[in-house]
């Protein structure tokens, strides 16, 4: 085959080339490919195991959290901070309190509510509602006006958070004004107004009852 | 000259030793060295043979030793060369020296080299180049058929050699090592006698380490009857050698030393038929191969051709290789072979090592992926348990922290207009506010922030109107008026809030316009006439 060689020489130089040769392919085409994406996936599962660990370990924080959350939630809950806002509700609530604190006259606006955006709200599949609304106000005395403020930033559910408030006195108390308002007569010595936003949280479901577009 | 290797790590060679009658067949390693059989030139079946007893000798190369009588040297002064040309020239000297031998090789001789002899002489000009020793061998159809033979095998050749170039470092070490059992200083000759099987005697006289002559000539066979036979042949010979070393510059005053290898009830007789004046010593083949190194394995006191081949077996290369065309053919390829095949066999340890480097690296990795999901699987069914027990608690976590969260973000910038309104409300004292007007104003708090914006303070403000009659002291009014407001900012400055004269009673400095009637008209009117001053408060501070 080859001169000064035997085939048996040139074969096993030709099976050592070919084991050599082949080995590496092997090698450098399979096993180590093969090792690489092994490797891939132990990094995969670890980041996923790594993650899922974070998330358990997180999700027991919250539960110890959600433990003292859950107080403040139900306080929420009860102040009526998830209200759908409904009008002859809200109408209902404030007559309640201009009557417990005797306004003359109260006249009370609201403006279209509209919904804000916030990813929590969405992620917990409920909204913010805000309303803005006004109120007229004739009084005899500013303390009933400040009343009517305190009562409803206790008492309505949700925010009350108010924007704009106007007092003016209007009349300055005499014995004529006096005389007149003992015989009956309401007049107003306060006149002014005030607004506010109202905010609240629903469930998206509430805010598109079934038949109302 | 190639020192023998160490013998723990000596390769196995199989050693040819070409004498006039045959062939003999030794295979040298590390455990020491073996005669196998000699075959004679005119035995039947030479090639096939001598193939076979290689290829059962175990041995990895072949190296042929010359041991026969046809051997030529001559010792030729080269003139100092270029280290590019040196070999070009010393080969054409050796064709011009042996024109008629196709194996030829040339050495320099350490004592011949220039240095040497200028140390020697003191004159630079006497001397000038180096000596080399050039040997040369024909080309006989002996050789021809030992070339047969190694082709038919695929042992690597190691060379060709001449025994007397390729033994005179075993003369130097021998002589060195009687010499240092004998506690005697070297002398400057030195001759080997050794008897071979083919029945020859070789003798080889190393002056200053270099070969300086060598003859091998037929004597008697060694006979237990009649030891002194053989010893009277040998001082014969022996004397004809020391008659050929006063050519060569020997005198009785540069010593000599004389190492008879043989089997002392021969070797020994012969002291008393030797004159010369030299250090006399008789070794027998296992003391001298135990001086050396070199262990024969048969019990073979006299012949010493297999310590000869022993001692250049070992050798890393011969000292004096011959080449010729026959032989490259041979080695050549087999080199290249060997070469080849190492590299294959490296190339295929490392792709080896990487495959179980790798395959070590991919089985752990394997394993670790199982144990990574069997953790997966157990941190998916702890993950789902926590799920569903606050699932089966009806908590909503969104829900919960989504609205905690929006209530706290819109509780941090509402503000209560009742707690400012009740700061101003103790500090008015006998004042009283015509009128105010509260604005509080900014960006919607329970929107989508975007990441890294802060929400800007929201614009908290109120205006307070109070009147005045008009006949008031309008200096003494506006000092009531900042006194006000002072009075004011002690409270308010705790709750984030500032106040500030925005407009006085009146403006008594250059910058006030001045229209004041005078008269009782004028008094009288101003009675019911008012003063209006404004304070304005802000929020300074941060909401929330």
């Amino acid at each position: 085959m080859v001169r000064g060689l035997s085939n048996k020489v040139v074969i096993f130089i030709l099976v050592l080339l070919a084991l050599a040769g082949g080995g590496g392919y092997l090698v450098y085409e399979y096993l180590i490919p093969t090792r690489e994406a092994s490797e891939r996936e132990l990094s995969g599962l670890k980041s996923q195991i790594q993650a899922k660990y974070e998330e358990v370990a997180r999700m027991k924080e919250e539960f110890i959290l959600l433990q003292s959350q859950l107080r403040d939630f139900k306080d929420l809950e009860a102040r009526g901070f998830f209200n759908n806002q409904n009008r002859s509700e809200a109408e209902e609530n404030f007559a309640k309190l201009n009557a417990r604190v005797g306004i003359l006259k109260a006249t009370l606006t609201y403006a279209p509510g509209t919904i804000v955006s916030n990813q929590q709200a969405d992620e917990a599949k409920q909204m913010v509602i805000k309303s803005h609304g006004k109120v007229e106000i004739d009084s005899l005395d500013d303390v009933d006006v400040y009343t009517l403020l305190k009562f409803m930033q206790e008492r309505y559910p949700g925010s009350i958070d108010i924007t704009r408030l106007e007092l003016e006195r209007v009349q300055v108390l005499n014995a004529a004004l006096l005389r007149k308002i003992g015989g009956g007569d309401p007049v107003p010595l306060i006149k002014g107004e005030f607004e506010f936003d109202w905010r609240t949280m629903t469930s998206k479901d509430d805010a598109n009852p079934p038949g109302v577009n | 000259m190639s020192a023998p290797m160490p013998s723990l790590i000596s390769p196995t060679r199989c050693v040819l030793l070409i004498m006039d009658d045959g062939v003999g067949v030794y295979k040298s390693s590390g455990s020491g060295v073996e005669f196998i059989d000699t075959l004679h030139w005119r035995g039947g079946g030479f090639e096939e043979k001598l193939s076979d007893m290689i290829s059962r000798s175990g041995a990895s190369a072949v190296m042929i030793l010359n041991d026969a009588v046809e051997q030529h040297y001559r010792k030729e002064k080269v003139p100092v060369l270029s280290y590019f040309d040196k070999a070009n020239i010393i080969q054409r000297r050796l064709n011009v020296a042996f024109p008629n031998y196709s194996m030829r090789a040339a050495m320099p001789l350490k004592a011949g080299t220039k240095a040497v002899r200028e140390a020697a002489s003191g004159d630079k000009d006497a001397a000038k180049g180096d000596l080399y020793l050039f040997a040369a061998v024909p080309s006989t159809d002996a050789f021809g058929r030992i070339m047969t033979a190694l082709a038919n095998v695929d042992q690597q050749v190691v060379g060709y050699g001449l025994l007397p170039v390729e033994s005179t470092s075993m003369v130097d070490a021998l002589v060195k090592k009687v010499s240092e059992k004998r506690g005697g200083g070297g002398a400057r000759w030195s001759i080997l006698i050794s008897q071979h099987r083919g029945g020859g005697l070789r003798q080889i006289v190393v002056r200053n380490n270099e070969l300086a002559l060598t003859r091998v000539t037929p004597v008697v066979e060694p006979d237990p009857e009649n030891p002194g036979m053989w010893a009277a042949d040998v001082s014969q010979e022996l004397q004809a050698t020391l008659s050929y070393l006063s050519r060569f510059g020997y005198t009785p005053e540069d010593g000599l030393e004389l190492i008879v290898i043989g089997d002392p009830a021969y070797t020994e007789p012969l002291e008393t038929m030797i004159y010369a004046p030299c250090n006399y010593n008789v070794l027998s083949v296992p003391a001298a191969g135990a001086m050396l190194g070199v262990r024969a394995q048969r019990d073979e006191p006299h012949y010493a051709d297999a310590l000869h081949a022993g001692w250049s077996g070992r050798k890393l290369s011969l000292d004096l290789p011959l080449t010729s065309r026959d032989i490259m053919a041979i080695r050549q390829p087999r080199q290249i072979a060997l070469g080849v095949m190492t590299i294959s066999a490296i190339a295929l340890s490392g792709v080896a090592g990487v495959a179980v480097d790798e395959g070590m690296n991919l089985y752990a990795t394997t394993v670790n992926i199982e144990v990574a999901q069997i953790q997966k699987k157990k941190i998916e069914e702890i993950y789902y348990e926590e799920l569903k027990r606050k699932e089966s608690m009806g908590i909503d976590i969104p829900l919960i922290k989504g609205a905690l969260s929006i209530n706290k973000a819109i509780t941090q910038v509402v503000v209560n207009p009742l707690d400012v309104l009740d700061a101003i409300a103790r500090s008015m004292e006998d004042i009283r506010l015509d009128k105010f007007e509260f604005l509080n104003q900014g960006q919607e708090p329970a929107g989508t922030q975007k990441p890294g914006e802060v929400m800007s303070p929201r614009n908290t403000e109120i205006a307070l109107t109070i009147s005045f009659a008009g006949n008031i002291d309008i200096v003494k009014g506006n000092e009531e008026i900042d006194k006000l407001v002072a009075r004011m900012n002690e409270r308010l400055e705790k709750i984030g809030y500032l106040a500030k004269v925005e407009t006085p009673l009146r403006d008594t400095t250059f910058r006030g316009a001045s229209d004041v009637e005078y008269g009782v008209i004028a008094n009288k009117r101003q009675i019911t006439d008012r003063y209006e001053a404004a304070i304005r408060v802000r929020k300074v501070g941060k909401n929330g």
